[in-house]
């Protein structure tokens, strides 16, 4: 255990305290400013997870049609389950693409908890420990105490605005995560449902046990979040008004729109390759079953700019070119209901 | 013919999906639970209480204690566990019950045979009486205290708060229990001064001058230090001069010989002028300087955070070792002298004490190596006549020599 916290500190504790504290001097002194300014180095740094988060989420986007296809074809579970699974598997789909950014995340807040509460030494005892944690560094060493206020927080005690804060923001970030149900009284679409619940309901509970510093940070956290699925997903696609409804928020036209230009790719990849969709449409047109359902694995957005629409169109006449078309023909082959 | 299906390796079942809910939450509630206890580090005092001599100490359950020397036991408690934080002598409109809280202040002499007790977090101060029978609030101050409490010889009783400034208070203006007091009414508050720049941890002194006569000189983790003038006469505090250190300053201001000395947490101890607040002499240690010093024949002794005891002559700074003791680990402990004076008594946080020869600095025998005693040292070890006791964050007492470590109290 001692040696689990050794590693801990070294690896984490430290150079976080550290950083925060340098940061804190560079900026004016402010230990507020430096969380945030931290927090974005954070997050620019996993970077790469946060948009795995988002290929997730969209690739869950896209899935829908066929999972409700698959719902309908097949009545019994075990089957279903397994055209799911194989699904899954065609697609690239991995829930843990969700759950993993979060699960990074829980030694950052737990180190972060660690150097807020010493570095802003709430008790005299916690402040005391500081001094063998700074690095050799009088820029650092001369540093301490650092200013606890930040805009009228005291980031060493809980803040009861920050704390609606971070639910509000976790709150959108859920929707935004939460995709289309397959179907309205699944258990699935109940689970989605009680999640864009509990997860605000916790963290804002658990801002109001923890210093408004480490609110602070998970607060930045979710807006960066949200920031870069705007820009992910483009903000053509994201429908405001169902913030408040229990509809996602992503509309399906970004699924569509994805689909047909390729895979989990971003806007500007997507408009980089151009030319190479068409290849692509084509070879998938090849494989297509003539008697496919469109209308459902592509849904029409109502508010897609006219040219976007063109191409949609032309693309149904030439056929789909979803990732999982040639799934989905092998299974309506395998037709058992 | 039915077979399972293969399921990829991260399929959880429905009903399983839910449970790292629970998970993250436990584990968050775990690593985040409340450290942020503040035990207090008032250190242990002797007093006399007509022909016996009584241990005043601060318990691990947020109590003061007044403990037989000879025999360890309890000979009173503040508040009383048993009588539901109720105390003879309070006043009921102003303070039905005594709440629990930590102690950092040491218990100070009053005049009339009562003892001033600063709790922490509520900020209030009690005059006990030293046989325990009865207590009186003398001041309620809505902020934390950490700093030691100052005794004038006018008897104005200053309490320096974490955040609300100093309050000068005359202790002996009684309390009217005919008269409930009204709300914010503070009967024995002669003035309040907040005007700091920072949180005050450091322990204030106090220091005759003949350009401001007599002076409060308060350290800031700001890194200012303040001297006010507090003469009885003024009716208030007012500014006669500030030192700014280039750290925080979290340690307590000792004052000798026309000089005060004070350690920062930018790794400097400080002699300073009382008259005029000049820099005399600073020596840098390699760590904060968050300790009372002792200042003794011209020497001063000081422990850093670094585990170091350095000896300097109070003149000029200069070392008066060949090298400074090297303790173990940090020392925010008082260095203390033994009765006889030939060596210093140093705790460092591991609870390891340690005797070193004054005039050389070397170490003369260290506490037991094997026994590691439970929790962190901060205060300061109390010397009573060929005995050493130490106390730890949890309150307990031990007693130690050159080759025992016995718990004293609670006892066992």
């Amino acid at each position: 255990m001692e040696t689990f916290e050794l590693i801990f500190d070294t690896i984490l504790i430290d150079p976080i305290m550290n950083a925060l504290i340098i940061l804190a001097s560079a900026l004016f002194g402010s230990y507020g400013l430096a969380i945030i300014a931290f927090t974005l180095i954070a997050r620019f740094v996993t970077y790469p997870l946060v948009l795995r988060q988002l290929r997730t989420t969209r690739a869950m986007q896209e899935m829908q049609p066929r999972l409700q296809e698959i719902q309908k074809k097949y009545k019994d579970p075990r089957r279903r389950q397994q055209e799911m699974m194989k699904l899954y598997r065609e697609v690239g789909f991995n829930p843990l693409g969700c759950a993993l950014p979060l699960l990074v995340q829980l030694p950052i807040w737990i180190a972060l908890y660690q150097v807020i509460r010493q570095s802003l030494g709430t008790t005299p005892e916690s402040l005391f420990g500081l001094s063998g944690r700074l690095y050799d560094w009088s820029y650092i060493t001369e540093a301490p105490p650092l200013d606890r206020n930040f805009l009228t927080l005291d980031l060493a005690n809980p803040s009861f605005i920050l704390a609606i804060l971070v639910a509000v923001g976790t709150f959108v970030q859920q929707k935004l995560s939460t995709t289309r149900s397959v179907a309205k009284d699944d258990r699935q679409a109940s689970m989605n449902r009680t999640m864009i619940w509990i997860l605000p309901i916790m963290f804002g509970f658990f801002s109001l046990q923890v210093p408004s510093g480490l609110s602070l940070y998970w607060f930045v956290t979710t807006l960066f979040t949200i920031v870069a699925a705007y820009i992910y997903n483009g903000p053509e696609n994201f429908r405001w008004r169902q913030l408040f409804t229990m509809e996602p928020m992503l509309a399906p036209s970004s699924a569509a729109r994805a689909a047909g230009s390729g895979g989990n790719r971003s806007p500007s990849e997507r408009a980089s390759n151009d030319d190479d969709d068409k290849d692509t449409d084509t070879k998938a047109g090849e494989r297509q079953t003539p008697g496919e359902p469109q209308a459902q694995r592509e849904p029409q957005a109502p508010d897609s700019p006219p040219r976007r629409r063109r191409r949609r169109r032309r693309r149904r006449r030439r056929g789909g070119n979803q990732p999982w078309e040639q799934g989905e023909n092998r299974a309506a082959g395998d037709g058992n209901s | 013919m039915s077979s399972e299906p293969q399921r990829p390796w991260f399929h959880v079942k429905r009903r399983g999906r839910l449970l790292w809910l629970p998970v993250i939450a436990g584990t968050l509630a775990l690593a985040c639970q409340s450290f942020d206890t503040a035990d207090g580090w008032a250190s242990p005092q002797v007093f006399e209480d007509g022909d016996r001599a009584l241990i005043i100490h601060a318990t691990g359950e947020d109590s003061i204690v007044a403990i037989d020397p000879g025999t360890g036991e309890s000979v009173w408690e503040f508040p009383d566990p048993d009588s539901d934080g109720r105390f003879p002598g309070l006043l009921p409109d102003i303070d039905e019950k005594v709440d629990a809280d930590s102690f950092y202040a040491e218990p100070l002499l009053l005049a009339g045979e009562e003892l001033a007790v600063a709790t922490h977090k509520r900020g209030r101060v009690y005059a006990l009486r030293l046989d325990g029978t009865s207590a009186r609030l003398l001041m309620e101050t809505g902020s934390e205290i950490v700093s030691e409490l100052n005794l004038d010889a006018a008897g104005v009783l200053y309490v320096t708060t974490a955040t609300a400034g100093v309050f000068a208070i005359d202790p002996a203006r009684p309390l009217d229990p005919e008269k409930p007091l009204s709300a914010g009414e503070q009967p024995g508050l002669l003035w309040q001064y907040s005007a700091f720049d920072g949180t005050i941890w450091g322990s204030p002194a106090l220091a005759h001058t003949e350009t401001h006569g007599q002076i409060l000189l308060v350290p800031t983790l700001g890194g200012t230090l303040y001297a006010l003038r507090t003469g009885p006469a003024s009716g208030t505090a007012r500014l006669a001069w500030t030192f700014e250190a280039d750290a925080g300053i979290g340690g307590d201001v000792v004052v000798a010989d026309g000089r005060l000395f004070i350690g920062s947490f930018d790794r400097n101890l400080y002699a300073i002028d009382v008259e005029s607040g000049a820099e005399l002499w600073r020596h840098r240690s390699s760590d904060w300087f968050w300790t009372e010093v002792l200042v003794t024949d011209g020497t001063v002794y000081a422990g850093d955070l670094d585990g170091r005891v350095w000896a300097l002559a109070a003149a000029t700074g200069a070392p008066r070792w060949d090298a400074p003791y090297e303790g173990g680990d940090d020392i925010r402990a008082k260095p203390v002298p033994t009765a006889d004076g030939a060596m210093l008594i140093v705790v460092d946080r591991d609870g390891f004490t340690h005797a070193i020869d004054r005039e050389s600095g070397s170490g003369v025998w260290v506490s037991p190596a094997d026994v590691k005693l439970p929790d962190l040292f901060y205060a300061n070890p109390l010397v009573l006549g060929s005995e050493i006791f130490v106390a730890n964050e949890a309150g307990e007492l031990f007693r130690v020599s050159e080759d025992a470590v016995k718990r004293f109290y609670p006892p066992d």
